[in-house]
Formats: C-alpha cells, structure tokens, sequence
C-alpha cells in the first residue's frame, strides 16, 4: 500500500508544485492589483493580507487534489493496479490515501509560510489565524473525499437499484451535515471544529474503501 | 506438464443490463494457446475480465492454477499477464518509469527479460506513454504483461486498431516469446488469422454462451464447402450448417464433411465438388449459427 502511495504522491508531486505556484501567482497578482489600484495602500494591511498565502496554497492542494482523483479515472488506475498482486484492501486506501497526501503536503507548507511570515511580521495578531489553517485544512479535505465517496455511490447506483443505494446516499448526505453543523455551529475553539472535520473526512474516507471493496467491476 | 488447469472457470454468471454471461464452464491446459473468438459483445472481454479478477461474476467460480481468484489474497495475479486496449499506464510517466513503477510490485520482474522484449519490439522506453502511438502502447502492454514471467496470458484483442505492420511486428514477437511453450495463452480476436499459426483449440462464444469448443485442426479437417447437383427443389443435408440452392447446384456447409458426403452419395447427388475452408470461413458459419438459406 505505502508503495502505491508513495509512487501515486511521486507521480503528482509535478502537478502538486504547479498548482502551489499557480495559487501563489494568482495570490501576488491579486496582491499587486489591489495595491495599485484598491484602497488598501498601507503596508500594514497589505502585511495583513499576507497572510492569507498558506491558504492560497491549502487551496491549491485541494485543486491538485481533484486533479490526481480525476486523473485516476480517466487513466483507468484502478485497473492497472488490481492487476497488481496487492490486496484489494491496499488499492482501495492508497486510492483515498492519495489525495489526502497531498492535501497534508499542502497543509505542512501552509503552516511553514505561516511561521515564516510569524518570524518576519512577529505580529501576534496572525497566530489565532495560524490555528484556523487546521481547520480550513481538515474541512477541504472532508469535500475532497466526499468527491471520492459520490463516485462510489454513483458505481453502487449502477449494480444495485436507486432504493438499494439509498442507505449510502443518506450517509453521505448525513456527512455533509454534520459538517455544515461544525462550520456554522457555535465552538469556539479551533483544534476542536479541524478534529471534528478531520474525524468526519476519515468517516467519508472508510465509506468509500467499504464501497469500492463492495464493487463487483473494476474496469474503470 | 501440471494437471492443475492454468484457469477453471466453472459455471460463471455475469448480468448486465441486457446480457447475460454464461453459465460459462471453462477450462485452459498450462501450455496450451486457446483462441476466444466471438462477435462484438458476445461477451469475450468480460470473460477475460473475469479471469483477471477486473468483473466479479454474480455465480460460479474463477480458479486460476488452483487458486481462487480472490482480490483479499492476491498470489495468484503474479502468474497473470493481460494485454488489453485499457491497461492504465501513467501517462505522465515514460515507457521505462511505469515498467520500473511495475517492477516493485512482481517478485518474478526480469529487466533483462523486459530490456529484451523493449529492443526486439523497437519500444522506445524513454518517451512519455501519452506521446506513444498507439502500436508502441500495445508494445508497451505485452512487455509489462511478459515482465514477471507469467505462466498464464490473456490477450484481449492486443493488435486491435493496428495498422498491418505493426500488427505483423507485434505477433511476430508475441509468439517468439510464447513458442517455449511454459505459457497458457487466452488470446481474444475477431482475427482469426493472428491467431491460426499457434492456436491449439478455438473457443466460439456467441451471445454469452459457449458454442463450440474445438481443435483447430480438427475443425479445419471436418469443414467442408460442397456443392452438387439433385433434381429436388429442397434438401436436408445431414450436418449442413448452411444450405443454398441456385437453381439445379445445391450448396452446403457441413460441421462433418464424411458425413455429408456419403449422406449426398445416398440421395444420388451428382457433379459433387468439394472444397477445404478457411478457419476464419469456418468462425464465421458457425458465428452465424445455422443459417438454411433457400435462393430461388
């Protein structure tokens, strides 16, 4: 399974460090546009604003994210590596595992810009929003896996009938939920809502390997 | 030679929307070259589909060298080989980097063995698989699907779309490397010809069912074209598989053409010409299932 991962996470990384550049340029260029022509010429709220890069860049783990899902399918992977003497439990969490290592990687870079722009702003205002990246993290995360998860209940749509499938729609709809209840609900506390998020993403992400094991054709 | 069959497929039931796959019974001899021959969706690609663990069937059971194929308990893909149109290389990668990504995975990988196929082949091993065309990529897939050694290959089609060429270069490899004869070969076509220099047996699958299952050279020595002369409008000809009369010349194909010929001498048919025909004359009268055709 790790190989699988590993050699997935290789695969992409190209696509991983695109999409951070991309989400770094669209970030700079937005920056620049508004300093020129904005409202907001100060230093100290253009500093402010900086702060806001890691998540450009959480953001751009996410895109890559999607990306390598849908490259996946569309390059018929699953294929190739059920052909692999690997159990199907392996192929079936390096499959999610993927895309949630790359959101990881953009997690870790995200939290080092973070400290980075700590040491050079030392401003004790940035480090409340420095927790908030765990959150935000952990909630794209959720929305990436339940990309993964709805194309599993789509394969279980097309072997069993729309009743059949219906346990596993309510699920996932119960999932999403839950989830608008641990953005829009009332803690305070950070740590606590990116734990309830990651928990729920992990939820998501066992659903989809019980459905893809379920799976009676692995053709695409 | 191992009296465990390289696969044993034993009363598999596939549905789909529409069709049906099986009960299938069916078995390949390690060693032997079995040639699956069938219409457009009759069914042959969900059969190999079955075998390689790719479709799971609804009933019945798919052994492959005594081993259930079981996705929990994977040994037994290591003696499986496929080549198919889909094949799910990473198409970012070069030739070389997915044959190296394969190479992790197969305790039997041979580089030598896979270095060998890539120079005969002309496969260029350090071009990108989404710049290949698409002779190189069925070239890419039989040298990933020979790379460990497999005992069992199941070829679905490998030469489809290739231009002739291409097509020649590739079987003629396929069986340079397969004329050891340590491989059991499942060989899906609608060519028949690809597949007449080393078959053993034919297999003819027509609508999810197994129509005939027959040596090669038996089916070429039975198959006849006769035609005669008979003055009766109409005729039963035994074992006529197709039956054409124009005018006073009678025409038939026959599964049995001993048969049909003493049968004809019996009826005081006349100016009897006879004719060999060609295995893939043969596929298509028996793909057509029987026609009795009558011109005026």
């Amino acid at each position: 399974m790790w190989r699988l991962l590993r050699e997935g996470v290789r695969f992409y990384r190209p696509v991983l460090l695109t999409s951070w550049g991309f989400g770094a340029g669209i970030f700079f260029l937005v920056l620049a546009l508004i300093a020129v022509v904005g409202s907001v010429r100060d230093l100290n709220a253009m500093a402010r604003a900086g702060v806001q890069l890691p998540l450009a860049i959480l953001v751009a783990s996410v895109v890559a994210g999607f990306i390598a899902i849908g490259t996946e399918r569309s390059e018929n992977r699953v294929r190739m590596h059920l052909m692999l003497p690997v159990p199907i439990n392996q192929v079936a969490v390096a499959r999610v595992l993927l895309p949630t290592a790359l959101m990881i990687l953009g997690l870790v870079a995200s939290h080092v810009l973070f400290a980075l722009l700590l040491a050079i702003e030392g401003s004790p205002v940035l480090s409340p929003r420095h927790g908030n990246v765990d959150f935000i993290g952990m909630q794209l995360l959720f929305w990436v896996q339940v990309g993964l998860a709805v194309r599993e209940v789509i394969e279980l749509r097309h072997r069993v009938s729309w009743q059949g499938a219906l346990g596993s729609k309510a699920l996932l709809v119960t999932a999403v939920a839950v989830m608008a209840v641990i953005q829009l609900g009332p803690w305070q506390s950070a740590v606590l809502r990116a734990a309830g998020a990651a928990a729920l993403a992990v939820l998501v992400m066992t659903f989809t390997v019980v459905l893809f094991r379920r799976r009676n054709v692995f053709t695409k | 030679m191992s009296s465990v069959p390289a696969f044993a497929l034993t009363g598999v039931v596939k549905r789909y929307p529409g069709f049906t796959l099986g009960p299938l019974d069916l078995t390949l001899d390690p060693g032997t070259v079995v040639g699956f021959v069938g219409p457009n969706g009759s069914g042959k690609t969900t059969t190999l589909n079955c075998i390689a663990g790719l479709v799971v069937p609804e009933a019945g059971s798919v052994d492959v060298f005594g081993h259930p194929a079981d996705h929990r308990a994977p040994a037994w893909k290591a003696d499986i080989g496929v080549v198919g149109e889909a094949h799910g290389f990473y198409q970012g990668w070069t030739a070389n980097e997915n044959l190296r990504f394969l190479s992790g995975f197969h305790r039997g990988w041979s580089d030598q063995r896979v270095k060998r196929l890539a120079d005969r082949l002309g496969l260029p091993l350090d071009k990108k698989v989404e710049q290949l065309s698409k002779g190189h990529l069925a070239k890419l897939a039989i040298v990933a699907a020979l790379g460990h050694g497999p005992r069992l290959l199941l070829l679905d089609e490998p030469t489809a779309g290739l231009d002739p060429v291409v097509r020649a270069e590739v079987l003629d490899v396929l069986w340079e490397v397969l004329e050891d004869g340590e491989h059991a070969i499942f060989y899906s076509t609608h060519v028949l010809s690809d597949i007449s220099r080393l078959a053993d047996e034919l297999v003819f699958l027509r609508e999810g069912r197994v129509l005939l299952r027959s040596a090669k050279d038996d089916l070429t020595e039975r198959w006849r074209r006769i035609s005669f002369r008979l003055a009766v409008s109409d005729v039963t000809v035994a074992s006529a598989v197709e039956y054409r009369r124009v005018r006073a010349e009678h025409q038939v194909v026959t599964d049995d053409g001993e048969a049909t010929l003493a049968h004809l001498r019996e009826l005081g048919a006349e100016a009897i010409e006879q004719s060999r025909m060609t295995i893939d004359e043969i596929a298509v009268a028996i793909l057509k299932g029987g026609n009795h055709v009558a011109a005026p």
